[in-house]
């Protein structure tokens, strides 16, 4: 799943900050654990819409006339790990339409194009029934075509167990970083919610990027059809006609359900139809999650 | 386990209609993957369950719902114990009435009857003696009580309804004497319809105690209409038939209006509805006009279950506005001597309505005077040429009317030989009249006591003596004397009034009963009578004509086959007749008569209603009767009201709902 040109110049400008302070031994652009806004100089580079305003060197701006950040021991590097549910349900994919993995591998592609961009480091894992491989944190260009080339074709395939693949990931993630995790979110909420609360209360960052196929929200079709489980392989024959308001209500109900866990933790929660273009939407949720910070 | 109307098995069928739509939707409904099957099953919990155990649930379901409709329709009935022969004989009683020819899906109420009866005594033990009546309201036929088994199915496959009504008592009735003999126990089987119409009659002497009673009960509830009676009557200024008809509707849910055609001497039917809301509805018609001598009226209404009461045969008379010829033998300026003068009045009205009076001399009397004329009045003509005599015989014999009256040119030659009766010189008298009532023929005449005769003077009169077949309609009081006498000539009548017509013997033409007596007198000689309508004949009655010089007559019955009757004194019986519709008298000296014959038309014999069972149990005693039939089951149970054409159909409608919505969901 590459990104073409016209992603990256619209990534270009972007930036994904730590909201929550993070570790680390070297320098980054997040803050960092220990009191205190400013640490050693360090140096100066150029500024990006997404710095905060306090860091740039005035002194620089008056002699130059440009925008310059002030660079400080403090400030941390990120360690962003991003984890992709590829359980058989993301193959799903309605008739027209790319398949929900496809849609989330490209999203973090995506992410992880920015924080290397950035400067942080950025691992990847992918899930499965538990933890089907993780490729740990790297930094600098060297990492990128590792991790592009495994965000290029996953497969999804299997039945999910969330809770079990979050459960297994959790010791190899960083004492605090951020977490951006790719899925539907359809197991259900009381098998992995309780590892993101344990996470979050351990002041890991977590992002939720729900991939969602607009047929998962209201059903497309007439009459009776049979449904094949993509995870389990069961059937079942209903009447679309007789089922299909009462299956949005409850799906909304699902959605509402998810966004209140996730505000509950603190944590962003945001859906993205594969019905709609990523970019946008991506650019979009990146900027509001800047201004926000 | 037997059925009603195991027609109705032939639907069993259906009951695989749902299992056929399930396999097939299970076949048929696409595939798709999905994600999130969780959750649709959520939402389907309520709808469409997907648990198999319960998809079988709702299979079995439907298909009971289907199955239960047929066996609803068949009318499943229990044998109950002990409804076998006492003793090993058995009597069979084999309903063979009108109702018994109602349809049933595949066959009739009496082919399931005959089924039913085949079922009976092949089930007696091997030796076991049987015997079969057939009824109707009558013993149709019987074969006595054998063991050849064969004699047994020949009679019943050579059994067919009748079209008389049901009277069970007459077959209960005549059950003793074909027992009489006989001491060894028997089961009397009544294999019927039980229509109620057919347990009117009162209770019949019933074979002793030995004797066990079994009711099988067949056919099934349905509504029925029929056409109780059709009327016509001729117009000839319009050459059209106009009569009614009426209709009549049994059984709840039985339609709202029928549909009805009349067709008039085969000519094109004319058609219409007939309300029924609320009972009996009557419709008029008129037909087309129509040139046939013979005015046959076949009334149908639209055909239900029961065919044979949805048509009526009747034969309308055609009449003609009659031709006189008055021939006046003492015409006079004075209007009190002379002898047309009263009559021309009375003459004159009839005209209006289309009668043609003519007069002539008593010289012009000849074959071609007579021809087309139906009443000749002779007054006070007294004697004639032989040949004009002759040609009045003629006139008469062959269905004309002559009256003779009398005044001052009467003789004895004025009295023709071929009179009924004999006339003597008149003689001064001073009567008033009276009617003899019981043999006047006229309406008017027997009006009553309340009519007024005594100003109907006489004074002078002839002497008359009634022949044989004449009759004295009004006799002078208190003399006795006869004043009119009419009777029969060959096919015509000859009337004598034994006064003047005018006023020279009697004070009558004054008298306000005049004018009536002349137009009654006259239509009577010109059989012109107010057509009434006819009486139609039912099944089983013998049909009497007369017809003089006729010694024989071809019958053709409605079914086509021809039967050679002989007259003895001109008169024609036929009959029984068994078969409705028209009959065709036709004799070789030309001429033809039609009749009709109907099934029967009581009152209540299309009543499909069910006799209570307490009739038949109050008829047999408690303790003897066994119903094998629908008289334990559901069906039985709701026969007669409301509910059981009601369940009928609210399945029938919820089994077609149910599998168009499963069809249209498997078409989608």
């Amino acid at each position: 799943m590459s990104l073409d040109s016209r992603w990256w110049a619209r990534l270009a400008p972007l930036a994904l900050r730590a909201r929550a302070r993070v570790d680390g031994a070297f320098a980054g652009r997040h803050r960092g654990r220990s009191s205190g806004v400013s640490g050693d100089f360090v140096g100066h580079r150029a500024y990006t819409p997404s710095d905060d305003w306090r860091h740039v060197d005035w002194t620089v701006y008056a002699r130059t006339d440009r925008w310059t950040v002030r660079e400080t021991q403090a400030d941390a590097p990120l360690r962003a790990t991003l984890l992709l549910d590829a359980s058989g349900s993301m193959a799903f994919a309605a008739e027209g339409r790319r398949p929900k993995i496809d849609h989330a591998a490209q999203l973090l592609s995506a992410i992880a194009h920015v924080v290397l961009r950035q400067g942080d480091a950025c691992a990847l894992g992918l899930l499965g029934v538990g933890l089907r491989s993780f490729l740990p944190p790297r930094s600098g260009a060297a990492a990128r075509p590792r991790l592009l080339s495994l965000l290029e074709s996953p497969t999804a395939a299997g039945p999910a167990d969330l809770g079990r693949a979050l459960r297994e990931v959790a010791p190899r993630l960083p004492r605090r970083g951020l977490v951006l995790l790719a899925s539907d979110f359809f197991p259900a909420l009381e098998g992995w919610m309780p590892v993101l609360r344990e996470w979050a209360a351990r002041g890991r960052e977590i992002i939720a990027f729900q991939i969602l196929d607009p047929a998962e929200l209201s059903l497309a079709g007439r009459g009776v059809l049979e449904f094949q489980d993509l995870e389990t392989d069961h059937r079942l024959a209903v009447d679309v006609d007789g089922v299909a308001r009462r299956y949005a209500r409850l799906a909304a109900d699902r959605q509402r359900r998810l966004s209140e866990a996730f505000a509950a933790l603190g944590a962003d929660f945001q859906t993205f139809r594969t019905d709609r273009p990523l970019d946008a939407a991506l650019v979009h949720y990146l900027r509001q999650r800047d201004a926000r910070a | 386990m037997t059925f009603l109307s195991p027609g109705y098995l032939w639907l069993a069928p259906v009951a695989l209609v749902p299992l056929a739509l399930h396999l097939w939707g299970r076949r048929g409904a696409p595939r798709r993957a999905f994600s999130d099957v969780a959750l649709l099953r959520a939402a389907a919990g309520a709808w469409y369950h997907p648990d198999r155990w319960r998809h079988v649930l709702l299979l079995i379901l439907r298909t009971a719902l289907a199955a239960a409709l047929v066996l609803f329709l068949a009318g499943p009935i229990r044998r109950p114990a002990g409804g076998g022969p006492v003793g090993g004989s058995a009597w069979v009683l084999l309903d063979a009435s009108y109702s018994m020819g109602a349809a049933e899906v595949g066959r009739s109420v009496f082919e399931s009857a005959r089924a039913r009866a085949r079922e009976i005594l092949d089930g007696l033990p091997p030796g076991a003696r049987a015997g079969v009546l057939l009824f109707s309201d009558r013993v149709e036929s019987v074969l006595p009580p054998t063991a050849d088994r064969g004699a047994l199915r020949r009679f019943l496959d050579a059994a067919a309804p009748t079209h008389r009504p049901t009277d069970v008592g007459a077959a209960l009735s005549a059950l003793p004497k074909e027992r009489a003999g006989s001491a060894e126990p028997w089961t009397v089987y009544v294999v019927s319809d039980m229509a109620a119409h057919g347990w009117r009659s009162a209770r019949p002497s019933l074979p002793d105690g030995n004797t066990r009673w079994a009711l099988c009960e067949v056919g099934t509830d349905y509504s029925n209409g029929a056409l109780t009676e059709a009327r016509g009557l001729w117009d000839p200024s319009t050459a059209r038939v106009r009569g009614s008809l009426s209709v009549r509707s049994w059984g709840p849910l039985g339609r709202p209006e029928r549909g009805w055609s009349v067709a008039v001497a085969g000519e094109r039917p004319v058609t219409g509805r007939v309300a029924l809301v609320g009972g009996p509805g009557e419709a008029t018609f008129a037909s087309p006009p129509v040139r046939s001598p013979v005015l046959t009226v076949a009334a149908r209404v639209d055909p239900d279950p029961l065919p044979e009461d949805d048509v009526f045969y009747a034969v309308v008379p055609r009449r003609d506005p009659p031709s006189f010829l008055i021939v006046n033998g003492s015409p006079n300026l004075s209007p009190v001597s002379d002898e047309a003068h009263y009559l021309q009045p009375v003459l004159e009205a009839w005209e209006k309505d289309g009668a043609r009076v003519r007069t002539a001399w008593p010289g012009e009397i000849s074959d071609a005077v007579l021809a087309g004329i139906d009443a000749v009045a002779l007054l006070n003509v007294g004697s004639l040429p032989a040949p004009a005599w002759t040609a009045l015989e003629t006139f008469v014999r062959r269905g004309g009317g002559l009256w003779i009256t009398a005044g001052d040119q009467w003789s004895a030659a004025a009295v023709p030989s071929f009179a009924p009766f004999r006339a003597g010189p008149p003689v001064d008298v001073d009567d008033g009249a009276a009617p003899a009532l019981s043999s006047a023929p006229f309406g008017s005449f027997g009006a009553g006591p309340d009519v007024d005769w005594s100003d109907l003077r006489v004074r002078r009169s002839v002497g008359v003596e009634p022949g044989p077949g004449a009759a004295v309609l009004l006799r002078g009081r208190p003399s006795g004397r006869a004043l009119l006498v009419a009777g029969p000539v060959g096919d015509g009548r000859v009337a004598l009034w034994a006064t003047s017509i005018d006023r020279d013997w009697t004070g009558a033409p004054a008298s306000p009963l005049f004018p009536v007596l002349c137009r009654d007198v006259f239509s009577y000689l010109a059989r012109a009578e107010a057509a009434s309508a006819p009486v139609p004949e039912t099944v089983g009655g013998v049909w009497t004509g007369r017809r003089s010089g006729a010694v024989a007559a071809l019958l053709r019955r409605p079914d086509g086959r021809s039967e050679r009757l002989t007259g003895r004194a001109g008169e024609f019986r036929a009959g029984p007749l068994e078969l409705p519709g028209f009959y065709r008298l036709q004799f070789p000296s030309g001429g033809e008569t039609v009749f009709a014959v109907n099934a029967s038309r009581d009152a209540e014999e299309g009543n499909p209603a069910r006799v209570p069972r307490d009739v038949p149990e109050r008829w047999f005693g408690p303790g003897r009767t066994v119903w094998i039939g629908a008289g334990d089951d559901l069906s039985r149970t709701l026969a007669g009201s409301p509910l059981r054409p009601l369940l009928r159909s609210g399945l029938l409608v919820l089994f077609v709902l149910e599998t168009l919505m499963l069809f249209s969901r498997r078409v989608r």
